[in-house]
């Protein structure tokens, strides 16, 4: 019994000693790009979208990826971050970092030597990547303004401007819906601060967005020539289901920002008061991103990457999302078709 | 008639009297002053229209009145079921979840046109099956009901954010939209109906049922209860049940008004339901609740978000605006004795 006891112990240290070996021996193969991306909420459609398309990308690559989930909360976004810095990632990409956790994010990316990239909003010294939100609020607005002259005549009296926003997120808010819709509505039509309501929709919620927008109707009887801009397509889903319930399709028009399944969707109305979106394309965040990170790895991370650059940004509406969404996209994803 | 008292004579008869007369209208007074705070959400909404009618032109207009109503629908349903759980002495914090995968299984299957019994019939399914989810975890496994609920509250969204692969899913059924959207005679919401017709079938329930007198009494001392032959868990796995069937019926409506299926909405539903309930005269504590009360708290928590949309003031102060109200109805049903 002894001896058979000490030829198993040895049989087991050899064992032991053999996965040791064979361990060491991966560690010595080249190291793939490992990456850690981390969406804002994963119940959000839009940033599921973007993370969704950024994995298949990856993978497609042959990259190693982690998607985790921030849960719109920044401590939340503290702990992720932590987890890829010690998962080994060579890059850390987040939308929610920047809010509120960027200094204490870009500290610990540091000491891990992770490289950080924010995703629409940006982390202190770290690059930039997204959508330029002030750009895509301007071309939206400046669209609906144009909506409205080719509506209601040159120079039209508009009697309402409804502005349905995101107050929980004020950075991105201010450049989307201030700075860039408000200011490019203003570019095409005259649009006073008397007739300009700002109401905020929490989690994007479309049932708000109805209640809020109707209930701002209601409270103007005497307006006939309304415009309602969105920061969301959740939004104008909202917006869109007041307009027709309330027959009201000739006296609205609806813009928003996303240019997602909700808006293409609404496309195919031809009494829709949604007349157009800016297309984000959160399906080519991956692409876009991918292409400056591999050339940063391959090159050993020696050159650096872009201080910032993002997607393209067209307005669609109902005569051309086809061709624009496929121009856009299918060159990368040729099994992406616009219904 | 005021009594005299017995027993004594003369000036000290008088006395007793007038005595007497003091002790009985200080009871009437406090027996009024005890009514009137048990009506107080009565009283308060009263108050509150006649304030948001000089604030606001447009608030006490019928189609005003009609928009808070609509809008209703959905946490009205919800609030009927919410409230049967709470009287049961449980709790479903689930019902934002329910209403998500309602509306992304129904969206994925509907089809272009008609099929509106079928969808609903589908969204009422998902819904009770949920519901008794909740149930047989609660009372079978013996899970404590908030964590019962929490649990598949994550499970739930899970799977429905699975399903959508975390996209909205539109549809162009006009006819189902309409359930959502549509009024009779031109100008009362068919969501109005259906919210009615719930409410009536939960007030039956409770008041002319079996069940109903079963349910109040395990939710005010459950030892009691299965001591003179009620099987206490039986009562509350049915009302869980309910609770989900009456998910599913506001899963429809929500779906219906979108017309498609949110991975975001729903927010704070249950949390909603549970503050209309309780603001209804429920007890957290179990064996009281109303079902008129829960739908009274419902169109409050709607006629503040509407009065104070009407009157442009930030949805941050609406949240202030409802949470003190919740805590002053509360409070006043609380002296009352209620």
């Amino acid at each position: 019994m002894c001896r058979i006891g000490k030829k198993f112990m040895v049989a087991g240290l050899l064992l032991v000693a053999a996965f040791a070996v064979v361990g060491c021996a991966k560690k010595d193969e080249k190291k793939v790009l490992k990456l850690g991306y981390a969406s804002p909420g994963m119940q959000l459609a839009y940033h599921a979208t973007a993370a969704n398309y950024f994995e298949r990308e990856a993978k497609k690559r042959g990259y190693e990826v982690m998607i985790l989930d921030d849960q719109l909360s920044l401590t939340k976004c503290v702990e992720n971050a932590q987890i890829v810095a010690d998962a080994g990632c060579d890059v850390y990409m987040s939308v929610l970092a920047g809010t509120g956790a960027g200094d204490q994010i870009a500290q610990i990316m540091k000491e891990g030597g992770v490289q950080a990239i924010g995703v629409d909003i940006p982390i202190p010294g770290a690059p930039f990547f997204g959508c330029d939100s002030q750009y895509a609020g301007y071309i939206a607005g400046e669209a609906l303004g144009q909506y409205a002259i080719d509506k209601w005549g040159p120079n039209p009296q508009i009697d309402l401007y409804i502005s349905c926003e995101a107050w929980s997120n004020p950075e991105i808010n201010d450049l989307r819906m201030k700075d860039g819709m408000l200011a490019g509505l203003r570019s095409k039509v005259n649009i006073p601060d008397s007739i300009y309501i700002a109401n905020d929709i929490p989690n994007n919620d479309a049932e708000i967005a109805m209640k809020k927008t109707e209930d701002t109707i209601n409270a103007h009887p005497e307006a006939r020539h309304i415009l309602v801009g969105c920061y969301v397509d959740d939004m104008a889903q909202g917006a869109e289901a007041v307009v027709e319930k309330k027959g009201m399709n000739d006296q609205v028009l609806i813009i928003s920002v996303d240019g997602s399944i909700l808006a293409i969707n609404n496309f195919k109305n031809p009494n829709t008061s949604w007349v157009g979106a800016t297309a984000l394309t959160p399906e080519m965040y991956g692409y876009y991103l991918l292409n400056e990170i591999e050339t940063w790895y391959n090159s050993g991370k020696t050159q650096p990457l872009p201080a910032t650059w993002g997607v393209q940004h067209k307005v669609i509406g109902k005569d051309n999302y086809k061709e624009v969404l496929t121009e856009l996209i299918a060159f990368a994803y040729p099994d992406y078709k616009v219904e | 008639m005021l009594k005299k008292a017995p027993g004594l004579t003369g000036r000290l008869q008088n006395k007793g009297v007038v005595y007497m007369a003091k002790v009985q209208s200080i009871n009437l007074l406090t027996k009024v002053k005890s009514k009137m705070m048990g009506l107080s959400i009565f009283v308060f909404y009263i108050v509150f229209v006649i304030v948001m009618s000089f604030l606001s032109p447009y608030f006490f207009t019928p189609q005003n009145l009609l928009n808070i109503l609509q809008y209703s629908a959905i946490l009205g349903v919800l609030s009927v079921g919410m409230t049967i759980v709470i009287i049961s002495g449980g709790i479903d914090i689930s019902l934002g979840s329910m209403l998500i995968i309602i509306g992304i299984v129904v969206a994925k299957i509907i089809p272009p046109a008609g099929g509106v019994l079928l969808m609903s019939l589908v969204g009422v399914l998902i819904g009770t099956f949920c519901g008794l989810v909740n149930g047989l975890i609660s009372t079978k496994l013996r899970v404590v009901p908030f964590i019962a609920t929490l649990a598949t509250m994550q499970i739930i969204q899970g799977i429905a954010l699975l399903l959508a692969k975390g996209s909205n899913i539109p549809f162009n059924n006009q006819s189902f939209a309409m359930l959502g959207r549509g009024y009779v005679f031109g100008f009362f919401p068919i969501s109005c109906i259906i919210l009615i017709v719930v409410s009536i079938l939960g007030i039956a329930l409770l008041k002319l049922l079996p069940y109903g007198r079963k349910l109040l009494s395990v939710g005010a001392n459950s030892t009691a209860s299965s001591l003179v032959g009620i099987n206490p868990d039986n009562v509350r796995l049915v009302a869980y049940i309910i609770c989900g069937f009456c998910a599913g019926i506001a899963g429809i409506i929500n779906t219906s008004q979108n017309s498609a299926g949110m991975v975001a909405t729903g927010t704070n539903a249950g949390m909603n339901a549970i503050a209309a309930s309780v603001l209804g005269g429920a007890s957290m504590a179990g064996g009281k609740g109303s079902i008129i009360g829960a739908l009274m708290g419902v169109i409050i928590i709607n006629s503040i978000t509407n009065g104070l949309n009407l009157m442009g003031i930030s949805s941050y102060w609406q949240q202030v605006a409802q949470g003190a109200i919740l805590v002053l109805v509360v409070s006043l049903n609380v002296l009352s004795g209620d």
